[in-house]
């Protein structure tokens, strides 16, 4: 079992989340833009979040032209799991993997901050045991702010895509607790079989106790325990 | 331009009239951004020995040992005048130049802090050099993937038209892969790579050695543009070619640019280089030579490399897809000699481009102000709780997440204590942490340079050891007048007394720095002149983790006691300055044996577990502190003045609001509370109980006053927003 971890240019957080696999002793390895055809060689992806290209067209979206974001195509449709965190929900959402777009924060700032998300029930594997419970996550972004027509946000809805709302300590979702105006809360979703996940927190962040919180831990477990399925 | 006495050292020296090249070169390299002429000549007095140094103040980053065979490098610097006129991009590539000045030596950056400094919020100026100043740092920072964990910010219309930007890098490196700036092989090669050089910067050196005027806006162009992705992408070649030992020397191109860098390595390596300026890769086309040699475009390293590694270097930065070019070579004649196409255009010897400045006169006078110092007649006010009230509005004072929550905290996954806390807490993998502070205390300063310099290094000790940390080195940003005035060189000297004085009392070695001269400008012939500005960068080290203290109250109940003995003086304190418009008025004298009985007060309680929770007391004295250690876990507390120790009976208002130093608040258990007594009695502390820990989340002083503490949080979260969110 091997899981890749992509690193492009400008990136910065692939080395972040190579310390929380490791932790959890499992083979990975940092795959480079022009290493793509190696792609076939994982069993699992996550795309590390950062600054890909400097985010300077729009986030996530010059990666999202690069040949490895192609190769993926396949490797979606093959029902291997993908993880976009921040800059790697954006590539996914850029590259259509994922409906929606991911637009400036309403406060048109940066914005990095502690968060609570309420997790919705899924057909995500990468989210068993944890339906409804609240995790407590850094976010760090200054396009995070979600958007999509208001049918698709129905069409998300119905099909339970929509992974992950930013709530209160409450779990009471709300727009006080919307830290980017996301319609609807959104800080996550899944696509239809629910072997892609893109999500604006860091779990990556949240997975030691020297943090302050563990809570990000179990998406990583719930993959890797899939992958040994 | 030269001074004729400079001019005239050059035709003496080199028997010739200079070039334009060459003039270009040593007006960069002479000015005294670069050649520190009129600073360094009292660098003398400043402790730079420590058992532990590795590498003390001259290269980019300082670097101390912390044991397991690691190094922490540290490098403070200012972007003042850029950002004063291109606030964005003056940030964003202050940000950058420590950075590369950190990555010089070879260390991975770990961590950025940020001192910044405005005229008050009220003007529409100043609010726009604030938003802008942030978003640059925010711009730059996050894209190069280092946490920004803390700094300070100031407001004063001391700084209203010369804002301050200092910025602090924190690297870590292995022992055996350091690099140094050095050339010492004749016939290594050197290896230009990163951006292309273009017209941006050019003579930023000297544009930052003037003071700034109605007219600076025509310097824009002296001013750098930023780019983070490419600087994301050289620190991540960089570390591979550290990682790999492919480097003889490694230099960042800064101020002074290519002449800076080649000149210095060379100068310290004993030895000469050769440079072709036509295989500079360049941005734009017809730009001269001498403008490619003192050029300062950004993300740019200078590479010293033998000729056996020059293919693994070049097949490295070629996988990262970096521009690199191999310009020269390092020679053994002691000359910086430079050709285009095979004609000469400079020729200098090293020596005298490094140190051949003349060091000119400077005259220090007493400035008027100074003494005049008239004493306040107390009291001020009757109304001491709407002074309480009105106190947590300052934005010095306030909540700053308005501006950390721009900056990227947590990525490297290491950030243990971020902005907010007295001090940043930076977990390495061998389970120990380091602390990081970045603060100064201007007003203090401003009315007593000498006392105020080492009360404010004090203050940023004070931070360290109210997270648990032990002290280990400082880093300096020296930021002053213009030290050709009398007055404003007076306040230079005495502030670089006082800080040398700290530096020998407390055995703390100074590892770097940095010198910013002509903060002071003329508008409509009115000449405005900053608040004399030390900023102070310090780390320390926390052995283990159970030493790691909090800054909140933990548990009603407990009892609070003041560390230290308190003295009335209320000069330099936020209370005069922002409830009564007074910056005058004695400071409290820096007190060596005070402020040391009151660490080892704290370090010996926390070594035996005694300290529930601990915060210095300084901005807004007693009073701010503790309402500050209740918002966390929304609890109240009550106080009793009486208790405060202090050696004569003071007045309610210098009770709560001096800012006198060497004093703590911590927070200890019933249980624990005899046992703490006797530690500070055996140490001869001056301490008092002075109060508890109270569920009722109000503040309770003496039996006369009764504050809400939610009315006071609404008052300090908002001090800066209220200004910036329309």
């Amino acid at each position: 079992m091997k899981i890749g971890i992509t690193k492009f240019p400008g990136t910065n957080n692939e080395q972040d989340v190579t310390r929380v696999l490791n932790c959890l002793n499992v083979e990975n390895e940092l795959l480079y833009p022009r290493d793509y055809r190696k792609l076939k060689d994982f069993d699992a992806l996550i795309l590390a979040g950062g600054f890909s290209y400097g985010d300077y067209l729009r986030a996530g979206v010059v990666a999202a032209r690069t040949s490895l974001i192609d190769e993926l195509h396949d490797f979606i449709i093959s029902e291997k799991f993908v993880l976009g965190i921040c800059n790697g929900f954006q590539m996914l959402c850029e590259a259509n993997y994922l409906p929606g777009v991911l637009t400036t924060n309403t406060s048109t700032r940066f914005i990095s901050k502690w968060v609570n998300i309420k997790v919705n029930k899924t057909n995500s594997p990468l989210l068993k045991g944890l339906e409804s419970k609240v995790l407590r996550i850094p976010i760090a972004h200054y396009e995070g702010n979600y958007y999509n027509t208001e049918a698709s946000i129905k069409q998300l809805k119905d099909n339970s895509q929509i992974a992950f709302q930013y709530c209160n300590e409450k779990k009471v979702v709300e727009s006080m607790s919307n830290p980017n105006g996301s319609i609807a809360n959104i800080a996550g979703i899944v696509n239809d079989k629910g072997n892609v996940l893109g999500m604006m927190p860091h779990p990556e962040r949240s997975s030691f106790h020297y943090l302050g919180s563990i809570d990000g831990r179990s998406i990583f477990e719930n993959l890797i325990e899939e992958l040994k399925c | 331009m030269l001074t004729p006495e400079e001019y005239g050292k050059v035709l003496m020296t080199i028997g010739r009239e200079p070039n334009k090249a060459e003039l270009a070169i040593l007006e960069a390299m002479w000015s005294e951004h670069c050649s520190y002429k009129s600073s360094k000549r009292w660098f003398h007095l400043f402790n730079i020995k420590a058992p532990y140094l590795f590498l003390g103040i001259g290269e980019g980053a300082g670097l101390v040992d912390i044991g397991d065979g690691l190094l922490i490098g540290l490098g403070l610097e200012s972007h003042n005048h850029p950002s004063a006129i291109s606030p964005f991009d003056g940030a964003a590539t202050g940000v950058g130049g420590i950075i590369r000045d950190i990555l010089s030596q070879g260390c991975k950056p770990i961590a950025l802090l940020d001192s910044i400094r405005f005229g008050d919020l009220d003007s529409h100026h100043s609010r726009n050099l604030f938003e802008n100043v942030v978003r640059g740092i925010s711009f730059y920072g996050n894209c190069c993937g280092i946490p920004t964990v803390g700094g300070e910010v100031e407001f004063s219309t001391a700084y209203e038209s010369n804002c301050l930007v200092n910025v602090m890098c924190v690297g870590l490196i292995e022992k055996e892969k350091v690099v140094r700036s050095i050339a010492s092989k004749p016939g290594s090669f050197l290896i230009l790579y990163g951006a292309r050089t273009g017209k941006d910067g050019i003579h930023g050196v000297s544009f930052a050695s003037k003071d700034l005027s109605d007219k600076s806006d025509k310097d824009r162009p002296a001013v750098q543009i930023g780019d983070p992705l490419m600087e994301k992408v050289v620190i991540d070649a960089t570390l591979e070619l550290v990682e790999e030992g492919l480097l003889d020397g490694l230099q960042d191109l800064g101020g002074g640019g290519l002449s800076c860098a080649v000149s210095e390595m060379t100068e310290k390596g004993n030895t000469g280089a050769i440079i072709r300026v036509e295989d500079v890769p360049l941005r734009e086309k017809e730009m001269e030579s001498w403008e490619i040699l003192v050029s300062e475009s950004q993300e740019r390293m200078l590479a010293v490399v033998s000729p056996n590694n020059v293919d693994r270097v070049q097949y490295i930065l070629d996988r990262f897809d970096l521009l690199h070019a191999i310009i020269g070579e390092v020679t053994d004649n002691s000359h910086f000699i430079t050709y285009y196409n095979g004609n000469k255009v400079s020729d200098l010897p090293v020596d005298l481009v490094v140190n051949g400045c003349p060091e000119p006169e400077r005259k220090s006078v007493k400035p008027d102000y100074i003494g005049k110092n008239s004493k306040i007649n107390l009291p001020l006010s009757e109304n001491i709780s709407s002074e309480i009230s009105k106190l947590l509005t300052s934005p010095n004072i306030g909540d700053k997440s308005w501006v950390y929550q721009q900056y990227d905290q947590h990525v490297q996954t290491q950030t243990v204590k971020g902005a907010g806390s007295d001090a940043a807490v930076i977990r390495l993998d061998n389970g120990k942490h380091i602390a990081l502070s970045l603060d100064c205390n201007s007003f203090m300063v401003y009315i007593d340079p000498f006392n105020g310099t080492a009360n404010s290094a004090a203050e940023v000790m004070r931070n360290l050891i109210t997270m648990g940390a032990t002290p280990y080195a400082l880093v300096d940003c020296l930021n002053y007048g213009n030290p050709e005035q009398p007055d404003s060189y007076w306040q230079f000297v005495e502030s670089v007394k006082g800080l040398g004085q700290f530096s020998h009392d407390f055995q703390i070695p100074i590892i770097g720095g940095n010198v910013s001269f002509y903060n002071e400008s003329v508008h409509n012939e009115k000449r405005e002149r900053i608040n004399p500005t030390p900023t102070i960068g310090m780390l320390g080290i926390i052995e283990n983790e159970s030493l790691l203290l909090q800054n909140s109250f933990q548990k009603t109940g407990n009892h609070i006691i003041v560390i230290g003995s308190t003295e009335g003086l209320l000069g330099g304190s936020e209370y005069l300055r922002y409830n009564h418009g007074i910056v005058t008025g004695p400071i409290p004298k820096y007190d060596f044996k005070k402020e040391n009985n009151s660490i080892e007060a704290i370090i010996n309680l926390n070594k035996i577990n005694l300290i529930e929770s601990c915060h210095d007391i300084s901005n807004g004295g007693l009073v701010v502190s503790s309402i500050e250690m209740t918002f966390q876990n929304k609890l109240g507390v009550k106080l009793t003045t009486s208790s405060i120790p202090s050696k004569t009976k003071l007045s309610m208002e210098e009770y709560l609001f001096t800012e006198s130093p060497a004093r703590y608040l911590i927070e200890v258990s019933s249980e624990n509370l005899c046992e703490t007594e006797k530690v500070l009695q055996e140490l001869k502390t001056d301490y008092g109980i002075v109060g508890i820990v109270t569920e009722k989340t109000r503040i309770e002083i003496n039996d006369s006053i009764s504050l809400c503490i939610q009315e006071l949080y609404d008052n300090w979260r908002n001090a800066i927003p209220k200004f910036m969110e329309e």
